[in-house]
């Protein structure tokens, strides 16, 4: 039997719209070039690190029991008591917008490319 | 003879659809059995995605969706309670594998992506082909996964994702549309008797 | 009919997007570091990379091109030509930067000396071997400070006899004025960091600049309150400058010497103060002052050149005590309460 891709004028429409709705969310979110990553437990945040500050590798545990291992310009799990080890499986994050979450302890680690909310702009020493 | 029943749910329009095309109605038996085999396929390919994914660099929360080919065709073949039989079957070996969360979360993919494939059926037959569907059920599973994760987590910053999972959802469900596509004559295979199908 | 509709469904999006970014790109920027005096610069402006890259590149250039002129450890230097030769022509911009110095230093009894060249060397605080002079060294360097001494005619300057230049004091601030000319031509809102020396320039998209002040007794990165600012137009500009004993310090037998030195001794002064911040509408007063002040301590005196020549000064005690000038009341936010605010000044 012979096989054709059988792309429809619709499906090409529909594949159009969703990237472009990719792009709108995309641009939406900012492009930021500071690395900032949000550590979230439970929904609130405990954690903003400035990944680009990072000078040398640090491991941070968490009241939780996870162990975070942030890097210059990257932050991973390094440790978790949960079953799947997803968020272990996960590897090292280093651009914004990447995310992993470890969910059994409610954990989330965002990377955004904004500085973190609430540090000066500069420090005048 | 073949009755001509009006079925539930009918196979968009492909070449290998009759110009009315139509099902004969299967034993219950016969349907649970086809099922059990879907979902033997479903949870074989979700097997074979896991190894993939340790093999490829992809970032994280991508997945290729390889099971959906049998889960898709399976809610088109079977119709949709089988298919969220199946789905439930896919969480629990998630569930075994990885955990409570972890099983809720496929559900909540699931479940989604099975509606829209139902809903898109029956109602888009004429436009859409395999692979729209497939694409719309791919975005649908990802955003069904990354909503329930960020409740189970807590915090609405998962949404960052949204970007990567929307045009993931559209690489790879195309992609499996398309093995649709391929895989269907094979498919077909398992449910003989289906003569309206062979040829044209 | 259809051709609209599929034309449509791809534009719709689009156009969305680029309506987004278009008004909430608010907060693209590009941010980059250099290096210029011996310290760190660092720069944040608003714009998106194609105007920022370049940009960056010019506030470097900028920051550069001066301390190639008035630096002390660039042998090829003006000052430095200066320092070591007694007299040298001098460019425009040096002029310009001696000129107001000096008038600083005449006008702020001294407190702040450009000229005290021969005594700091003698402590070596820029060398990596800094050392405790004997007092007759000190007295002999002493002998030849003195802005009297210092003559500017048509673009040459001659030094008194055995003097030196220290712009230690304003070179920063004198950087960052540099700087600003640099953004003046742009427009954009930005923020430098030029070794502390901060230049907040324009109005920062979304809300006022946010300032830290640094922790005299923690580390670089700590501050224990923040100063929320914001220049009144566009094309205004504000300058924060802190001078502390914790900044380039050493230990001898037990004691420890910073390097802000008291003009009249050649030694560190010592007036109960850890630290000073300046907030004035130019870099070079807001460097001379923070200096200025801190040698003064807190008096009178001080308060009236706060008033005559910045927008407001923070002074932070030995003790953690904290006085706040009216200037920056509303400005100022303690974040740590190790620190206290007082009223008093003794």
């Amino acid at each position: 039997m012979t096989e054709r891709l059988k792309l429809k004028k619709a499906d090409v429409l529909l594949i159009c719209f969703l990237l472009a709705a990719a792009l709108a969310l995309l641009l939406l979110r900012g492009g930021g070039d500071a690395l900032t990553a949000e550590v979230t437990v439970a929904g609130e945040t405990v954690e903003r690190i400035d990944l680009k500050a990072v000078t040398s590798p640090y491991d941070l545990t968490l009241e939780n029991g996870v162990r975070l291992h942030v890097e210059p310009g990257g932050i991973s799990f390094c440790y978790s008591d949960c079953r799947g080890q997803d968020c272990v499986r996960c590897g090292v994050l280093t651009r914004a917008g990447q995310a992993a979450a470890c969910v059994p302890n409610k954990t989330l680690v965002v990377l955004t490319g904004k500085p973190p909310k609430g540090a000066p702009d500069a420090i005048s020493s | 003879m073949l009755s001509l029943h009006h079925s539930e749910f009918r196979i968009p329009n492909s070449e290998f659809a009759h110009p009315k095309p139509s099902r004969p109605r299967y034993s219950p038996a016969k349907k649970a059995a086809v099922a059990g085999l879907m979902a033997a396929l479903t949870l074989a390919l979700s097997f074979v995605e896991r190894m993939l994914c340790a093999a490829l660099p992809l970032p994280p929360g991508v997945r290729p969706g390889l099971s959906n080919v049998a889960v898709m065709f399976s809610c088109i073949a079977l119709g949709l309670p089988f298919a969220l039989a199946i789905i439930l079957v896919k969480a629990g070996f998630v569930m075994l594998v990885s955990g409570v969360y972890a099983g809720i979360i496929s559900v909540s993919g699931g479940v989604l992506s099975v509606l829209s494939v139902a809903l898109l059926a029956r109602f888009a037959e004429k436009k859409l082909s395999f692979t729209g569907i497939s694409v719309v059920s791919a975005v649908l599973h990802n955003f069904g996964q990354l909503t329930a994760a960020s409740l189970l987590v807590g915090s609405a910053l998962y949404l960052w994702m949204a970007p990567v999972l929307l045009i993931s959802g559209v690489v790879f469900g195309a992609v499996t549309g398309m093995l649709l596509n391929a895989v269907l004559p094979a498919l077909l295979k398992i449910v003989p008797k289906v003569e309206n199908f062979e040829g044209k | 009919m259809e051709r609209l509709k599929r034309v449509g469904l791809i534009v719709l999006p689009l156009c969305l997007a680029l309506l987004v970014s278009a008004c909430g790109g608010a907060d693209r920027s590009v941010s980059g570091a250099s290096f210029a005096m011996g310290s760190v610069l660092t720069a944040r402006v608003y714009t998106q990379k194609t105007e920022g890259t370049p940009l960056l590149g010019e506030i470097y250039a900028a920051a550069a091109a001066l301390d190639g002129k008035i630096s002390a450890t660039d042998p090829s230097s003006e000052i430095a030509v200066l320092n070591a030769e007694g007299r040298g022509a001098c460019g425009e911009d040096t002029l310009e930067i001696l000129r107001s110095s000096l008038s600083l230093c005449d006008a702020l009894n001294g407190r702040l000396d450009i000229t005290l060249g021969a005594v700091t060397s003698l402590w070596g605080f820029a060398s990596d071997t800094p050392r405790l002079p004997s007092a007759e060294e000190i007295s002999a360097a002493l002998v030849t400070k003195g802005t009297r001494k210092v003559r500017l005619e048509n673009g040459a300057v001659t030094l008194g006899e055995g003097q030196k230049l220290d712009l230690g004091a304003v070179g920063k601030g004198a950087g960052c004025d540099a700087i600003r000319t640099v953004l003046d031509g742009v427009g954009v809102p930005a923020v430098i960091s030029f070794g502390g020396t901060v230049l907040l320039y324009g109005q920062k998209p979304g809300g006022a600049w946010n300032v830290g002040v640094r922790d005299p007794f923690g580390g670089q990165e700590d501050y224990f309150a923040t100063l929320s600012l914001q220049p009144e137009t566009a094309s205004d500009a504000l300058f924060i400058s802190t001078s502390g004993s914790y900044e380039k310090t050493f230990t001898e037998n037990g004691k420890t010497y910073h390097h802000i030195l008291n003009p009249d001794t050649g030694m560190p002064a010592d007036t109960g103060l850890a630290a000073v911040t300046c907030v004035a509408e130019n870099g070079l007063t807001a460097d001379a002052l923070s200096t200025a002040l801190f040698v003064n301590g807190l008096n009178e005196t001080s308060l009236g050149w706060v008033g005559q020549y910045l927008v407001g000064a923070v002074f932070v005690f030995a003790d953690g005590r904290v006085y706040v000038t009216d200037g920056l009341r509303t400005a100022f936010t303690l974040t740590n309460d190790a620190f206290t605010l007082t009223d008093a000044y003794d």
